[in-house]
């Protein structure tokens, strides 16, 4: 990439910057399609050794609580090693 | 971990049924199509992902869900309901107690040969010695799978593995930068092999400038181990040459650390490891540990991914699944043998064809 270096120099003129929807409330985050969740679930259901994935956008202290709550909420042989997780 | 799933074949029981992948990237973390990891037959997949183009990337997923992974973990257990989700008990207690198999390393010589400490053994005694609550970088080759074993010896507040999904090697430098300014009030322990550690070594005088609370842990066999140990397993009988992945034992790591202003040490004696990491690890500035390990054993996850064959119409691809030879149309039309044993016959009638 090549910018002209008059442009690279050129003092900002900041009442010329577009600056989107910074400053304004986060956008809603992408919810699940219905249908998308009728069959997660059925195969939850059907399943016999199921296994939970999770990485860096799925155990922040923001969405721990969640997947955490979702598995003690849903499950009943696991409560008492969430628990533990939980320390309750 | 996830190489814990894995384990399942090697102690009689069978892997997962189902895998719901959320808010968790593919790739050569998740051993890719190899199924090594996740099972490439005979599992479904529900896979959540706020972006689309990561559903489906290594494996075909049965239900691929774009969604925020609060939303999905809030619409599901709306779904589902309370209790009602059955596991198998003997499932359930193979899964738990996964990552609590013995390991055959616990009983290995903590010191293979004088000065040359066991990777795995000095690795733990390192992070064991380390406070509790740190942003633990782990980057490099072999060193990597041995740290990512025992990364729960460190007791991190957080793990950041710099392999991103192609398995890229040096860029924990970045990933400690990152995370050093995002919290500078923990500690962030980067830990590289001595391979990995040339790519960015330089950023050491970044961290000294900017007062970075960064501990550089090397972890030094002087070689590539990943790439030597798997030119072993490939051709150790048919040529014992190994110019580039050898490293030299000349190269100072704490000398040059010194030079960019970092607090630096070796380490070779594995009763010296704790008390270096415990001064080390609590200076005011950067430092630096140069610790030196036997460069012999060979990681299983290195052995994993190495298929040696003779067969002459498989290309080996380390780290990757092997290939089919390509046969060439043009070579076909003038031979009906495929190329490989059309040259083999060549070689045995000594006939020049060309």
């Amino acid at each position: 990439m090549d910018l002209p270096i008059d442009i690279i120099f050129r003092p900002v003129e900041t009442g010329r910057i577009s600056w989107g929807s910074l400053g304004k409330s986060l956008p809603f985050r992408p919810g699940p399609h219905p249908e998308a969740i009728a069959q997660s679930s059925q195969l939850i259901r059907s399943s016999k050794r199921p296994a939970l994935v999770t990485g860096s956008g799925g155990h922040s202290a923001e969405v721990l609580p969640h997947t955490i709550y979702t598995l003690r909420d849903t499950t009943e042989m696991l409560t008492h090693s969430i628990a533990r997780m939980l320390k309750l | 971990m996830i190489t814990e799933l894995a384990k399942p074949p090697y102690i009689g029981k069978s892997p997962p049924d189902l895998i719901i992948i959320v808010g968790s990237r593919t790739g050569t973390l998740t051993g890719a199509r190899s199924g090594a990891i996740l099972p490439n037959s005979g599992c479904k997949y529900i896979q959540v992902d706020v972006d689309g183009t990561e559903l489906g990337r290594s494996l075909p997923v049965d239900v691929g869900v774009v969604s925020d992974s609060c939303q999905f973990f809030h619409a599901l257990t709306k779904k589902l309901g309370l209790k009602i989700a059955k596991v198998d008990e003997d499932w359930a207690k193979t899964a738990s107690g996964l990552k609590n198999l013995p390991t055959g390393y616990e009983n290995v010589l903590k010191v293979m040969s004088p000065g040359r400490i066991h990777p795995y053994h000095g690795i733990k005694k390192a992070f064991s010695s380390l406070e509790p609550g740190c942003i633990l970088v782990i980057d490099g080759g072999e060193c990597s799978s041995w740290s990512a074993e025992l990364q729960e010896f460190a007791r991190p507040h957080l793990v950041l593995f710099s392999l991103g999904h192609l398995g890229f090697l040096g860029n924990g430098y970045g990933y400690a930068i990152g995370a050093a300014v995002a919290e500078p009030s923990r500690k962030v322990v980067m830990v590289q092999g001595d391979g990995s550690a040339g790519f960015h070594f330089a950023e050491l005088d970044t961290y000294s400038r900017h007062g970075l609370n960064i501990f550089t842990i090397v972890v030094n066999n002087y070689m590539w181990a990943m790439s030597q140990h798997g030119q072993d397993l490939m051709w150790r009988d048919k040529n014992t040459s190994r110019p580039v992945t050898t490293l030299s034992h000349e190269t100072a790591f704490e000398v040059a650390a010194r030079g960019f202003g970092n607090v630096a040490a070796k380490v070779s004696k594995f009763e010296d490891i704790e008390g270096a990491v415990q001064k080390l690890s609590k200076e005011p500035k950067p430092a630096l540990m140069n610790l030196i390990v036997a460069d012999n054993p060979i990681h299983p996850g290195t052995a994993a991914m190495i298929n040696p064959t003779d067969d002459p119409n498989v290309i080996v691809v380390p780290y990757y699944d092997n290939i089919p030879r390509p046969i060439y149309k043009e070579h076909e039309a003038r031979h009906p043998l495929p190329y490989s044993r059309y040259i083999t016959q060549v070689q045995k009638t000594n006939t020049a064809f060309f």
